[in-house]
């Protein structure tokens, strides 16, 4: 990598859930956009952001106590609760909830203005956005190289160290 | 999203006279739009707040307006 005067982005991200993969793909390609240098390392649960398959993308206000959960469709007064906060829970634990929660929060984010998942991190390929999958954490899951999109590269840390080493770097 | 589709109309449309009409609803639009042209070393003017936002934005020395991208 050069070491140059570009400015350059570099993140970690360790999350295997769609709320946490968004700030991620919106913060590289926004980056990249305004012409910094982007390098984008996805390690443990991480590794989901980069499957072909993105179902097992999802959220859940169930131990997400963070996480504002309101209607997407409705009269104005039920879109204004946020359900994580009105109901105990004990609720988040019942068979359909995470479905119900990850259904809503993409219909959420596409009224923002927002686009897909899939569509942002292709967005950030195409802005020239590196993507590293840790191969350690591969192999320690179980998946194979063509589990991934493409074009991605496959190393461990110590190449990813190597090669950002002036880097402002974010942990996610 | 409005910087990246900015950014995109801005690789697309090369040509020096270009004007770029900008539209967004999102108030943080405001000063992301701004601080994006500041760092791209573009010129901007913000034309409207109401309904929506529009800024028109150009080439920094281009004074003659060309065609135009909304996005």
């Amino acid at each position: 990598m050069d070491d140059s005067s570009t400015e350059q982005l570099s993140i970690i991200h360790t999350k295997g859930t769609l709320d946490w993969a968004y700030p991620v793909f919106i913060l590289a390609s926004t980056a990249a956009a305004m012409d910094k240098k982007v390098e984008l390392f996805f390690t443990f649960y991480g590794l989901n952001c980069l499957l072909k398959d993105t179902s097992g993308l999802k959220v859940s206000p169930l131990g997400n106590p963070g996480m504002v959960m309101k209607s997407p469709v409705g009269p104005d007064w039920l879109k204004k609760v946020d359900w994580n906060r009105a109901l105990p829970g004990l609720v988040w634990t019942l068979p359909g909830a995470a479905k119900l929660a990850t259904w809503g929060f993409k219909k959420q984010m596409l009224m923002e203005g927002q686009v897909p998942v899939e569509e942002l991190r292709a967005l950030c390929l195409e802005l020239g956005v590196s993507m590293t999958a840790c191969q350690m954490t591969i192999d320690l899951m179980g998946y194979k190289q063509t589990d991934f999109i493409e074009p991605i590269s496959f190393s461990g840390a110590a190449t990813y160290f190597a090669n950002t080493p002036k880097t402002q770097s974010l942990f996610i | 999203m409005p910087v990246i589709k900015l950014k995109k109309a801005l690789t697309q449309n090369t040509a020096k006279e270009s004007v770029f009409l900008l539209a967004l609803t999102d108030d943080g639009g405001l000063k992301d739009i701004p601080a994006f042209c500041q760092q791209q070393k573009l010129e901007w003017a913000l034309l409207q707040t109401q309904p929506f936002i529009e800024f028109k934005i150009w080439r920094k020395g281009s004074l003659e307006e060309g065609g135009d991208k909304s996005g």
